[in-house]
Parts: C-alpha cells; sequence; structure tokens
C-alpha cells in the first residue's frame, strides 16, 4: 500500500475518473482522461516524487465529473437528457375553453362530447403551462370552467320547478350568457396575463 | 496546495456554495485571461489559476473547461517539446476567442459594480437613491 509506483496511483486516479465519467459522450470522456493524464505526467515531470500532491491537487474524480457534464453533455442519472417538454402554444388553452363553452350549443352529441373533452384538455394544458402563476391559473380556470360547470350541474340537477315553466327559455339563455360571457373573461384573463416562458 | 496560502481561508471551510456558484459565470474568461498575452501549458495555467485564488475546486476540474474551450475554437492548442519531461499542450486564445474575452471585459465593471451597490452596505438602495436625487437636481 505504500509502495504504489507513480504509475499506479496515476492509472487508479484516472480508472476513478473514467468511472464516474461513463454516461459522458465517448470522445468527451477520452479527451477528458486524456488531459487529465498528459497534466499529471507534465506535473510529475516538474516536480518528481510528490504524485500524492498532484492527484490531491486535481481533486476528486467526482467533482471533476460533475463539472465534465455540466461542460461537455450528458448528466449522471439521466443519460439521454431531453430537451425539455414540449410545450403547447400560449393561446391554445384560452382557445379550448372558447370552445369548449360553444361548442355544445351547435348541436349534436358529438360537438357537446368534443366541447367536454376541450375543455378537459384546456384544463390539463393551463395546470402544467408555465405561462402563469398558480394565481392565474386559479382565476382563469374559476371564471371559465368551475363556475360554469357548477352552474350547468345546479340547472340540471336542481329541484327547483322552472323546467317546462314560461320563464325557461329566459332562464336558460340569461345562463348560457352569463356562462359564456365568464368563459371569455376567463380565457381572456389567462390570455392577458400569459407570460413568456 | 497549501490550503491556508492558496485560498487564505480557515481549512475547515471546503470550497463553498457561494464559491463555486460565483466561479460558474467567470471561471472560463479568467482561464481566457490568463492565455491573453501569450500562450501557457496545462499545468502552468493551472498552476496561474491556483495562485490567483480564483479556483475554488480541484485543478481537474478546469480540464472539462478547457476541452469545451476547444470545442468553441475559443483557444487553439499546440504540442511543443519540452527539455524535461513529456511534450506540453499550449493553449492559446483564437480571434474568437479574445472577442470573447474583450466583450466580458467590457461587461464585467458594470457588472461588479452593480452587485457592488446592491450587496455591500452603506452603498444600498438608500445611498443609491440620494445619488439619483442629486443627479436629478443637477439636470
Amino acid at each position: 500500500m505504500k509502495t504504489k509506483t507513480d504509475e499506479t496511483l496515476t492509472r487508479e486516479y484516472l480508472a476513478a475518473v473514467e468511472r464516474e465519467t461513463s454516461t459522458l459522450p465517448a470522445a468527451a470522456r477520452q479527451e477528458l482522461v486524456a488531459d487529465l493524464g498528459e497534466h499529471i505526467a507534465v506535473a510529475l515531470a516538474e516536480r518528481p516524487g510528490s504524485v500524492h500532491e498532484i492527484l490531491r491537487e486535481m481533486g476528486d474524480p467526482r467533482a471533476i465529473a460533475a463539472t465534465a457534464f455540466q461542460e461537455l453533455g450528458g448528466t449522471p442519472a439521466a443519460p439521454a437528457p431531453s430537451p425539455g417538454r414540449r410545450r403547447s402554444p400560449v393561446w391554445l388553452s384560452p382557445a379550448l375553453l372558447v370552445a369548449g363553452d360553444v361548442l355544445p350549443y351547435l348541436g349534436g352529441v358529438v360537438l357537446a362530447w368534443i366541447g367536454i373533452a376541450a375543455r378537459i384538455a384546456a384544463v390539463v394544458i393551463v395546470c402544467r403551462a408555465r405561462y402563469w402563476t398558480a394565481a392565474q391559473k386559479w382565476t382563469g380556470l374559476t371564471l371559465a370552467v368551475i363556475v360554469p360547470v357548477v352552474a350547468h350541474l345546479i340547472w340540471y340537477f336542481s329541484p327547483v320547478p322552472h323546467h317546462g315553466s314560461a320563464a325557461e327559455p329566459v332562464a336558460r339563455w340569461t345562463l348560457v350568457a352569463v356562462v359564456f360571457l365568464l368563459t371569455l373573461a376567463g380565457a381572456g384573463t389567462l390570455w392577458r396575463n400569459r407570460r413568456r416562458a | 496546495m497549501e490550503p491556508g496560502k492558496a485560498s487564505g481561508q480557515p481549512s475547515d471551510r471546503t470550497p463553498g456554495r457561494i464559491e463555486s456558484q460565483l466561479l460558474k459565470g467567470v471561471l472560463e474568461y479568467c482561464v481566457l485571461a490568463l492565455m491573453r498575452d501569450e500562450a501557457k501549458y496545462g499545468v502552468q495555467l493551472l498552476r496561474e489559476l491556483e495562485e490567483t485564488g480564483a479556483l475554488a475546486t480541484g485543478q481537474g476540474t478546469v480540464y472539462p473547461l478547457l476541452s469545451r474551450l476547444r470545442r468553441e475554437e475559443l483557444v487553439v492548442t499546440t504540442w511543443r517539446e519540452s527539455t524535461s519531461g513529456p511534450p506540453r499542450r499550449y493553449y492559446e486564445l483564437s480571434e474568437a476567442g479574445h472577442a470573447a474575452l474583450a466583450r466580458f471585459t467590457a461587461v464585467w465593471p458594470g457588472f461588479r459594480h452593480a452587485v457592488d451597490r446592491v450587496v455591500i452596505p452603506g452603498k444600498g438602495p438608500g445611498m443609491h437613491k440620494e445619488g439619483r436625487h442629486r443627479e436629478d437636481q443637477d439636470r
């Protein structure tokens, strides 16, 4: 142990660097190990007998590996760094919200279901997007989704005896108009407060 | 490594988070600056860097950086024979390297002053405002 040669110590050190950089692109890794090897050889020629000191100066192989990942690509945990999540354009969710409100009134079960799907998609997109703060998301979605949905549910399930009454069309179209305006307000809020993400 | 001498700090303070965070932005330009006037080989470059106290981590961490500088063609390297030991790889600024260093050198004083003004007590926002005020009156 105490009589390890310079060569052995150097080889062990470089092997440790190689181990720590196993997910680095091969060319970058070879270059790094070669650079470090050259450095040690030159330093040894200038200061014979001080291999321990030289290796200590070089530092922890893990620190070198960490820097290498930053500088030369690759990551220790995820070998294939994804180029970032694909983002939907900022106008998409406001548009979906408005479409989700309007489509069911254009008639047909299919359009009604597409409308519901559009609303759900909009909610998911807004929740995951980075264009808005949490508070802005809540405001937008409360106006455009939560209140309208609750209003619809109340309309369909309330025991209030308005169904079939003379006042029904008036009440119904008032509700439709109010919900539409709320949806527009919610979508508009999101659009106005969008931030460059 | 001459810990006390090189870093000028108690040895129980291993390379701090702050130092390494700060270094991330400027180390590259410190390295470029060291070869502004003449080509230098790795060991020489790192020794000088260590002496400036600008290196908070091991010397080995500079090699990935040098490797990137080569790839980006900010530096070019040439091999030179030596009277003692193996040949050395000399690093030298390219045109692009000189330009990058010049840009950094132009930006740095303003940046440093801005940080000083925010961070150093007595140079804080209060003083800043006063200065502004006076300027406004002058106009």
